[in-house]
């Protein structure tokens, strides 16, 4: 399948007051497939948040070279179908809703991009129904709750039509059920084809990945499929981060003489304690 | 400071086409230095609750007694309640408003009339409970440094104050895993000098961990009130009342469902993994 | 917080939601231009029953209506007393030292309160019936022709919305940020002047710093949506001017013409 994203020698800075560089990326190598689910984890700080804002355009790179779609992100001339193509949805439901009526947040973006009308309206009844808040259209987007405003912020990226979307800490404002919701149409939307770039601290949230990204301090500690990952101690340590619940219990259980299939759910590690005893 | 909450009910804007009922007759009664969870999805009154209980909605009906003392009467010391109960409020971060970190901490006590003398050592002993060091930080403006010490400062602040109650809306919203695991540990640290404790939060895990009772809301009325394992043992009625479980209980009911003889209680992370190690004949550690 | 009626939308699929915004917009100025000229009872009454049946077309109950003026009360009553008390004429109704009120006073007095009482009630409706949004893009729509004096016609109309679009979130965040600094010992209704104003630092900050937060973030988000100016830029919503609104024109003639024959 074909690359969406290609990141080589990625290095970003914030140039303070005093003309001194903070490197918050340190040369990033990351490529990603269409159709793909991608999960960056990371502690607070680690870069993840930073690399989100290049991929959208809304930074450029410090050097190395991005590539969304086959565009270089460094080309302003680009940053428009770059953003067309690579949707973004942000962690602070309130920070990222313009209009006061539903309908209305959902059209910003096409009317952006200059979609004629009619099609405007047809994008923004779909975009609803794909996250089902077709029956919110004419309410006013401050009265709903944290996870539906995060659902119309979906549904305003997906009016964009894009091929892609980054999510940045999009759950980490929300209560569970929020979460559980938005989630599910994450899943939802890559099951129809969405390539996803999820960022995030609960480590539960890249158990379904076909790829984790582990970040620390700007740099890449690791790549893999959650099983390499989340079953690597040592990695995790360094990463400040804690394994799931079933991948902490089988390593512990392990540790105990009680051998186990690596497990990362606790469906699968029910099966198997089941057939043991 | 024990805490009695005695029919308690709350109607926002009474009267109006928004009329909400936000907590329905609510009572239950909390002892001195008890470490008490309050769960509760969105909207089942738990925010309204511990505002009321902290004195900043007035108009409730029913009665708050701390300590015994009735601080809802017209003519109650509301700076005594301030003196006894700290509130620390979702995203505390966003109340920092000083120049330095030292004037942000000092200024509840200040406000409380402790004396000027006295300030620096209560500034000094709240940092360091939230692991701040002080010299390094006391003349840096808050604003410069990162969210997660933000919070800390801001927790300080309240911290500073000397609270015997200590109130908390979800203190741990968008933190990271260690910055979760940091701040549960400083809750137990507290609550063991003796500090009561209340805290909103979604995080079962921790609950089941940390608090040694946990009160669930729903639809503004008290709904469940136990020990932890009193609670969580109710899985059915939690899941009606749209409310998650600690992991350990979940596995422990996946494998109840398979035939696995797991007891009902085992809802912490070491009780699951000491039971399974002991029917699977593994070696405790 | 959130009930305060002026200003608020109430959102509905009524005969006057579904008016045109910028012919809402128009006969709003326009009957609040022409309450200035009624000068009989009758007249008044004419223009509050064109009022009336607008509320009526609106779906809302007139109590939310009224409700809207309810913040107006004391300027309507201020208003009303200082007429009382400082309008000069020639019959004296009643005399106490060196205060005396007039009939003349009293009539006036009682027309004043009666045009700001219609003069609110007309804009509620207005911001009752239309969205905010629907205001900026009538106002956008409508003062069009000052782009070509380079105007920034779509600019301005875009901030308005997001300020009004804003306003529900910082007022609960006030709200949020009172009752903490309130936890930490801070009051707001105690000591002269002076002091009030020191005690509200510990709000205006946070709610300062919290709004340029909020800016920022929102002008990101903005960005990722392809926002680029006014330039090539699409729209959902067109207005068009329908029966419903030629009535509503025709009506308002009629009352024109009503009160120019002197009611």
């Amino acid at each position: 399948m074909q690359q969406i994203l290609e990141a080589e020698a990625l290095k970003f800075a914030y140039i303070s007051e005093d003309e001194t560089y903070h490197f918050a990326l340190n040369g990033i190598d990351l490529s990603i497939r269409e159709g793909e689910f991608v999960v960056i984890l990371g502690h607070n700080g680690s870069g993840k948040s930073t690399f989100a804002r290049l991929v959208n355009a809304l930074n450029t790179p410090t050097s190395g070279r991005l590539e969304v779609a086959g565009m270089d992100t460094a080309k302003e001339e680009n940053q428009l179908s770059i953003r067309e193509t690579a949707g973004m949805v942000f962690q602070n439901p309130d920070n990222q809703l313009v209009a006061t009526v539903v309908d209305e947040e959902v059209a910003f973006g096409p009317e952006n991009l200059g979609v004629p009308r009619e099609e405007i309206l047809e994008r923004v009844q779909q975009s609803l129904e794909m996250v089902g808040m077709e029956q919110y259209q004419k309410r006013a987007p401050h009265m709903l709750s944290g996870g539906q405003k995060q659902r119309i912020a979906i549904a305003s990226t997906l009016a964009m039509h894009p091929k892609m979307i980054i999510f940045d800490e999009a759950t980490a404002m929300l209560d569970p059920k929020g979460r559980s919701d938005i989630l599910e149409i994450i899943h939802q939307l890559n099951a129809q084809g969405m390539t996803i770039l999820l960022i995030t601290h609960f480590m539960e949230e890249a158990v379904g990945a076909d790829q984790v990204v582990v970040m620390s301090n700007g740099f890449v500690l690791k790549k893999g499929t959650p099983r390499e990952i989340f079953f690597d101690e040592e990695l995790l340590q360094k990463a400040e981060l804690l394994p799931p619940f079933a991948a902490q219990l089988y390593m512990d259980l392990k540790k105990r003489g009680i051998a186990l299939n690596p497990a990362l759910t606790r469906e699968e590690l029910a099966e198997q304690l089941c057939q043991l005893q | 400071m024990p805490i009695t909450v005695k029919n308690l009910s709350y109607t926002y804007m009474p009267g109006t086409p928004f009329e909400h009922q936000a907590l329905k007759n609510v009572s239950f009664e909390i002892a001195d230095g008890e470490f008490v969870g309050i769960i509760g999805h969105t909207g089942s009154g738990k925010s309204t609750l511990i505002q009321v209980i902290s004195g900043l909605l007035d108009g409730a009906e029913g009665q708050v007694l701390i300590n015994g003392v009735d601080y809802m009467a017209k003519k109650a010391d509301r700076k005594q309640l301030r003196r006894t109960l700290g509130v620390v409020f979702q995203y505390p971060e966003y109340q920092l408003f000083e120049e330095t970190v030292e004037k942000d901490v000092a200024y509840g006590p200040r406000k409380m009339g402790v004396p000027e003398s006295e300030l620096a050592g209560r500034v000094r002993v709240a940092l360091e409970h939230v692991g701040i060091d002080y010299e390094l930080y006391k003349d840096k403006s808050p604003f410069s440094l990162s969210g997660g010490q933000k919070r800390k400062i801001a927790i300080a602040g309240v911290l500073a104050m000397e609270p015997s109650i200590l109130i908390l809306d979800e203190p741990i919203a968008g933190l990271d895993p260690m910055g979760r695991e940091n701040f549960m540990q400083l809750s137990r640290d507290l609550n063991e000098t003796g500090i009561t404790i209340l805290m909103i939060s979604h995080n079962m895990d921790n609950l089941a961990e940390y608090a040694g009772r946990v009160l669930a809301m729903n639809g503004g009325e008290l709904y469940l009130n136990g020990t932890p394992r009193e609670v969580f043992a109710q899985e059915e009625k939690l899941v009606a009342a749209g409310l998650d479980l600690p992991e350990a209980a979940k596995l422990a009911g996946q494998l109840r469902e398979r035939g696995m003889d797991i007891p009902r209680g085992t809802i912490r992370y070491h009780e699951i993994l000491d039971c399974l190690t002991g029917k699977l004949g593994g070696a405790k550690q | 917080m959130k009930n305060v009626a002026l200003g608020q939308y109430f959102p509905g699929s009524s005969l006057m939601h579904r008016m045109d915004p910028r012919v809402k917009l128009l006969l709003t100025i326009a009957i609040i231009v022409l309450i200035f000229f009624v000068h009989t009872y009758w007249g008044y009454l004419a223009v509050l029953a064109m009022l009336m049946l607008a509320v009526a077309c609106s779906r809302i109950s007139f109590k939310f209506v009224l409700k809207g003026i309810k913040p107006m009360w004391f300027v309507i009553l201020l208003t009303f007393v200082m007429n009382i008390f400082f309008l000069t004429g020639e019959k004296v109704l009643w005399q106490w030292g060196a205060v005396k009120i007039y009939q003349e006073g009293i009539e006036k007095a009682i027309e004043l309160a009666i045009r700001l009482i219609l003069l609110v009630m007309c804009s509620t409706i207005l911001t009752l019936t239309t969205s905010p949004k629907e205001i900026t893009d009538a106002l956008e729509s409508l003062l069009r022709p000052l782009k070509a004096v380079h105007f920034p016609v779509h600019e301005m109309a875009l901030m308005m919305s997001i300020a009004l679009r804003f306003i529900p979130t910082l007022m609960e965040e006030t709200d949020r940020i009172m009752k903490a600094q309130t936890a930490r010992g801070a009051s707001f209704d105690s000591g002269g002047l002076m002091e009030k104003a020191k005690g509200m630092i510990p709000i205006l900050v946070p709610l300062f710093v919290s709004a340029f937060k909020r800016a920022d973030e929102l002008a990101l988000a903005m960005e990722a949506r392809c926002y680029h100016g006014g330039d090539n830029r699409t729209r959902m919503k067109v207005f068009h001017v329908q029966l419903r609104d030629y009535l509503a024109l025709l009506l308002f003639a009629g009352l024109c013409v009503f009160i120019g024959f002197g009611f």
